[in-house]
């Protein structure tokens, strides 16, 4: 299907290719100045939006204008020269789209919602209608590689429409799935430009932003481990007890145990009442987490998600939906 | 297992290997396969690589194998280290174990055996030793008719839904006999190749009935008759609400959404939707989700032998008239003399062994194989 799209339309999905030759053709630097200024407030504002809000809104009367402050922002954000700034700004541009993809629904434009799935993502999404009803259908494995990351059970596979290889859904939750992947397409975007050419006066406007630019407000784990998780306590009960523990029971203790800081001697002893025991195995496996035997790979504490498909996961209330059972207990300091 | 046992199974199998090579299938795209084996005397060998079927028959014929093993992944370089491998993608594999799908005649076969004082009988077994208290306690699994063609319909259940729900063609699905208890399904297409662990195990829990909110559905707390009703006028678009309506169908008389409508607002929504959650548990395939979610995994390749039988891991093209204990033993009927410790009954090539009890006997070669492969038998001089 052939689209035929407008400056509107680049001015609203201004990561599209045409776009791009859209602003090549119509070289900035051949602007007035009084012109320059107001793109380059729009761009100012797209960021400061996308800082504060998380959000950018309004869109320029003048669709030109508008797709070139787009270009223009993408400089600016790369001269902040700040990974967290770029990664906010894009979320933001990402959710820009988002909202204008479900307006494109609301008015009734479903073939430029087909067009772009096909276009930046090599998506075949197709129209589902019965009576009244109205569903996208996207073939399931696309719908697999993009819902997985979500952690509500509504985006479980089992919990959607699915039928001869389509899943089923509603505009909205279509146009969810590719959040992501669009803030982390302008964030590639905003990586790879090149900024020799970057013009004297706009140095001022770039250290004011950077002084308005967020910065991470990481929690860091570093606090004293007050309690065990649930599952690294059910592992050391059933070690204590003499049973066996399940390949993830141990993998969870050993790499938990070395996360925490303990040495290989010490989480040895702990393994040292399972029925199977043999140190010398149990040593070397333990080492291998560690990084220090085989490939040299030092393994992470597995997921919660990862450790409830391999049925090792006993949360309580107090695990406080954590991902990871290395966040226990420290999630809020 | 005493060494006369040991070298009568590697020459069995060696004949095998040599006479038979048109058994073994050779995998898809071969080069870009990681193959392993296990040797007689223990101990996997993984990361290898072939170019060819030559290569893999010299591969057989060389070490003469207890198991080979084929990924279900392809790499850019299957012999290199796991992380180095390169991953491609891999082929989506199921296995439908009877021994997992706890049929009332496992303990009428299964056995167990304590490693340390010998002691033995049949049915679950136990935490401890009686006998000696110890804890090293080995099982010896056992499959008859009955729990094989449980396994079966779990297979019917597993290609109903990968074809209606999921869309795939009958083509890309292969059906084998894993060569000792159960069934392997093996999918090639590229809808899935791509697909990683955690999309991998989103398909086990679609076909495991596992997450499944019964509210997406349209069964939801605290409705009315009507209501209920027009909720449940689109269950049909759900694979599960499809299945349901089906069973329903089939088993019980008149509108199976009226049915359930009713039943809902009649007991409860805490009764129903327990009763809803065992019939679904009864719907769900039975598989094994550690191997379809294993992507670093190498599978039993088809046509080899399986250690603890002897039979082969055989293609099955006709489900309905596939007979696992007769169109996969290779093996001849000469005589040979073995002791027995025990077996329960079995039935091999159309022959009925068994039950058998600390005897010595002389059996066709292909049941004594398989006594001795088992585990429960050596061979006597």
């Amino acid at each position: 299907m052939e689209l035929s799209l407008g400056k509107r339309d680049y001015a609203r999905y201004p990561f599209l290719k045409e776009a791009g030759e859209l602003v090549r053709l119509l070289d900035l630097s051949l602007y007035d100045v009084t012109k320059f200024l107001k793109i380059l407030d729009r761009a100012k504002e797209r960021i400061l939006q996308a800082f504060k809000r998380g959000k950018i809104e309004q869109e320029l009367e003048d669709s030109e204008d508008e797709l070139l402050s787009f270009s223009l922002a993408l400089f600016l954000v790369k001269a902040i020269n700040n990974e967290f700034a770029i990664k906010r700004y894009s979320l933001a541009e990402a959710l820009r789209v988002e909202a204008f993809l479900n307006e494109e629904f609301s008015n009734n434009n479903i073939s430029i919602i087909i067009y772009l799935f096909k276009r930046l993502f090599k998506i075949e999404i197709r129209e589902f209608h019965k009576d009244e009803e109205f569903f996208f259908e996207i073939p399931f494995k696309d719908y697999l590689i993009r819902a997985t990351k979500f952690h509500d059970e509504s985006w479980k596979l089992i919990n959607r429409p699915l039928y001869h290889g389509y899943v089923r859904l509603k505009a909205k939750d279509l146009i969810r799935l590719i959040r992501e992947e669009i803030a982390l397409m302008i964030e590639e975007r905003i990586k790879l430009l090149k900024l020799a050419k970057f013009p004297e006066k706009l140095k001022e406007i770039v250290n004011d932003l950077k002084q308005k630019a967020p910065h991470p407000t990481l929690w860091i784990g570093r606090g004293e481990v007050k309690d065990y998780p649930p599952c690294v306590k059910h592992a050391l009960k059933e070690l204590e007890e003499g049973r066996n523990l399940p390949h993830y029971g141990r993998f969870l203790l050993a790499s938990y145990m070395l996360a925490i800081g303990k040495g290989v001697d010490e989480i040895v002893g702990l393994f040292s009442k399972a029925p199977d025991f043999k140190e010398k195995i149990t040593r070397y496996q333990i080492e291998h987490i560690a990084g220090l035997k085989g490939g040299g790979t030092k393994y992470r504490v597995p997921s919660c998600k990862t450790l409830a498909e391999h049925n090792f996961c006993f949360k309580t209330e107090e695990c406080n939906n954590i991902r990871n059972p290395f966040q226990f207990g420290r999630k809020n300091e | 297992m005493n060494e006369r046992s040991l070298e009568f199974l590697k020459k069995e199998f060696k004949w095998y290997y040599y006479y038979k090579d048109d058994e073994i299938e050779e995998p898809k795209r071969i080069e870009e396969r990681e193959f392993g084996y296990m040797p007689f005397s223990k101990g996997m060998i993984r990361h290898l690589s072939l170019k060819s079927r030559g290569e893999l028959i010299a591969l057989l014929l060389r070490e003469v194998p207890a198991g080979v093993y084929c990924s279900c992944s392809y790499y850019l370089s299957p012999h290199l280290p796991m992380g180095e491998k390169g991953w491609k993608g891999s082929d989506l594999i199921f296995d439908i174990d009877a021994d997992g799908l706890n049929s009332p005649c496992k303990t009428e076969h299964d056995r167990w055996i304590c490693k340390n004082c010998g002691f033995n009988a049949f049915g679950k077994r136990p935490e401890l030793c009686p006998n000696c208290n110890s804890l090293k306690i080995e099982e010896i699994s056992w499959s008859c008719d009955l729990c094989m063609n449980k396994a079966k319909e779990e297979v019917l259940k597993l290609l109903e839904i990968l074809e209606e729900d999921f869309g795939l063609s009958r083509k890309e699905i292969q059906i084998y006999f894993s060569g000792n208890m159960g069934y392997h399904i093996q999918v090639q297409s590229p809808l899935i190749e791509e697909l990683n662990q955690d999309g991998r195990n989103e398909i086990v829990d679609y076909l495991s009935c596992k997450g499944l909110n019964i509210e997406k559905l349209g069964f939801v707390r605290g409705l009315r008759y009507d209501e209920i009703l027009q909720r449940l006028s689109n269950l049909d678009y759900y694979g599960w609400g499809r299945r349901l309506l089906k069973f329903f169908e089939n088993n019980y008389n008149g509108n199976p959404t009226i049915k359930l409508a009713e039943m809902l607002s009649k007991e409860g929504y805490k009764k129903f939707s327990k009763a809803l959650k065992d019939l679904f548990d009864q719907l769900s395939v039975k598989i094994d989700r550690e191997v379809t979610i294993d992507l670093h995994r190498i599978f039993r390749l088809p046509g080899s032998l399986h250690q603890r039988s002897g039979l082969i891991k055989k293609k099955v093209n006709d489900l309905d008239y596939f007979d696992p204990y007769d169109d996969t033993c290779p093996f001849n009927d000469e005589p040979v003399k073995i002791r027995i410790s025990f077996s329960p009954k079995f039935r091999l090539k159309g022959k009925e062994f068994g039950p058998y009890k600390n005897e010595t006997l002389t059996l066709p070669k292909y049941a004594c194989l398989f006594l001795v492969a088992r585990g429960v038998a050596e061979v006597e001089g």
